[in-house]
């Protein structure tokens, strides 16, 4: 059904993005203020954009801003390129800066935002676990020396999804079972979403509402 | 074949554009968006005199004793009230029209200075006068409403003298589409009957009339032989899905564009059905030259009396599909 009031709109990488933006505007209070969509990859964005301009959605109004993230991997500034490159041949103009908006035909606005954060390496995992390591140190203390074994081992340091998945066996403690997917996480594990490294994402999301 | 085009303050429109258009063009859009008010306009730009006439009652119902909204009809072709002007662009026509004391005024240019190559005047009974027509295109109309048997059988009987070809053709579609038993069909009037009709040959008994065979072979049948027969440069159709099951839409889909393309006929058609954009698309998406566009009407919703007309073609579709995004 078509609502009455635009909302923003939130366009996530994947499922896990999703997942974990979703649970921080529920804590941030801003459940039922968001929508969100996961666009299947960032080599999937600039296709998932071009039917999101033509859509019934976007034609009506429903979206009063529209937020684009992304992961930042290994290097912020080819993140940062890469969504705005998607973002200009869209809609035919890109954001300054990572947080800032622009108008589109139709009233909506666009912005975009690299996780976690501008300038850093990482992804969404790699919030978590920051926001994890205050709150339970303890585990970090099995994990830091697994993985400076494993970066031993391999020659190279694992990756974050590597550090992020056992972690979240270590941190489900004895009720993991199955394969630790964020999804299936989420709700066992010690997240503070209140912590220190979230409030940049989280303020951008009250942000987007305002 | 038209590329654009272009309404202004009429109907329920105050400004629409439709940019890029394809071979075969599905409207879509939700409840009184003005669906329809498109095909009415491209009537108004490129109908004939009887098609004009019979404008007021091809797409909309009217009551039996319908003078009155007849005439309506026409008094309701501008968006407002206060409103007395409306405009209709194609690639090579403008149709602008004036509503003067009552009466409306239709003025055609095709010529860049707007100089006016054919005037039609609708009088306050509805009655259509046409001066000086000329139509660059020839425009055939399918509407939802059931077309009369021995119309369609007339037109299936001219099919084979214009090309005996296009005879083999319709049998084929249709066997491909509707009904893998056909056989033959035939144009005939057997004893004890008082109408020439198509009759079928099932292979099963004796030839039946086509009225037998339900709907959507009523259907294909009417759309194909407006084509062969008629040859038609525009081809309308109001819900084109009316009648289809949904799995055969697709060898539809293939067949009409493959025929639409052989026939250099450009067809607008309106549809609600999912299943039937789908199936469009699959069917263009082996096809070489992308004939395939969708054109959809929106109400905004910070203003539901505005209405955005958007266009969109094979990519955004694929794309809608693969993260099923409904794009009606």
């Amino acid at each position: 059904m078509t609502p009455h009031k635009p909302i923003p709109l939130v366009l996530c990488e994947g499922k896990e993005d999703r997942l974990v933006m979703e649970m921080l505007a529920q804590h941030a209070g801003l459940e039922g203020k968001l929508a969100f969509q996961d666009y299947g990859g960032e080599s999937k964005l600039r296709a998932y954009l071009a039917t999101l301009k033509v859509s019934p959605e976007f034609a009506r109004g429903e979206f009063s801003r529209i937020l684009v993230t992304r992961d930042a991997d290994a290097d912020f500034a080819q993140a940062w390129a890469s969504l705005k490159g998607s973002i200009l041949a869209v809609f035919s103009s890109e954001p300054m800066t990572p947080g800032a908006w622009i108008s589109t035909e139709y009233g909506s606005q666009i912005g975009a935002w690299v996780i976690p954060g501008p300038d850093k390496a990482g992804m969404i995992e790699t919030l978590c676990l920051e926001a994890a390591r205050t709150k339970s140190p303890s585990h970090f203390g099995c994990l830091d020396p697994l993985m400076a074994c494993l970066e031993n081992l391999q020659g190279e340091k694992p990756h974050e999804k590597v550090r992020f998945a056992i972690w979240t066996i270590i941190a489900q403690g004895t009720g993991a079972k199955k394969r630790p997917s964020l999804e299936r996480a989420i709700d066992h594990l010690p997240l503070d979403w209140g912590d220190e490294a979230f409030i940049p994402l989280r303020d951008l999301l009250i942000e987007v509402t305002s | 074949m038209i590329s654009t085009l272009e309404l202004q303050q009429f109907r329920g429109l105050e400004h629409v554009k439709f940019e890029k258009l394809g071979r075969a063009n599905l409207i879509v859009g939700g409840n009184n968006t003005g669906k329809t008010s498109v095909l009415e306009a491209l009537v108004l730009l490129y109908g004939s005199h009887d098609q004009l006439n019979a404008l007021p009652r091809t797409f909309r119902e009217l009551p039996q004793n319908g003078q009155d909204l007849g005439r309506g009809f026409w008094k309701l072709l501008v968006r407002g009230e206060n409103i007395f002007e409306f405009k209709i662009e194609g690639d090579s026509e403008t149709l602008s029209g004036w509503l003067k004391q009552e009466n409306w005024i239709f003025g055609k240019s095709s010529d860049s200075q707007g100089n006016l190559s054919s005037v039609v005047s609708i009088d306050t009974n509805g009655n259509v006068g046409v001066h000086d027509v000329k139509r660059p295109f020839k425009l055939s109309v399918l509407s939802t409403k059931q077309a009369d048997p021995a119309t369609v059988s007339d037109l299936f009987n001219q099919i084979a003298p214009l090309n005996p070809e296009n005879e083999t053709k319709l049998e084929d579609l249709l066997r491909q589409s509707i009904e893998p038993r056909l056989r033959r069909l035939r144009y005939a009037k057997p004893q004890g009957t008082h109408t020439h009709l198509v009759y079928v040959d099932l292979g099963e008994g004796p030839m039946l009339p086509f009225t037998q065979l339900g709907q959507a072979f009523a259907r294909t049948l009417q759309v194909y032989c407006e084509i062969f027969a008629k040859r038609p440069n525009i081809l309308l159709v109001d819900e084109i899905e009316s009648g289809l099951y949904f799995e055969g839409l697709e060898d539809y889909w293939k067949g009409l564009m493959a025929v639409l393309e052989d026939q250099d006929v450009q067809l607008f058609a309106t549809t609600h059905s999912r299943e039937c954009m789908e199936a469009a698309h699959r069917a263009a998406a082996s096809m070489a030259d992308d004939p395939l566009r969708f054109m959809r009407l929106d109400r905004r919703i910070d203003d539901p009396s505005k209405i955005v007309a958007t266009t969109f073609g094979k990519e955004e579709m694929q794309t809608a599909i693969e993260f099923n995004r409904e794009m009606r």
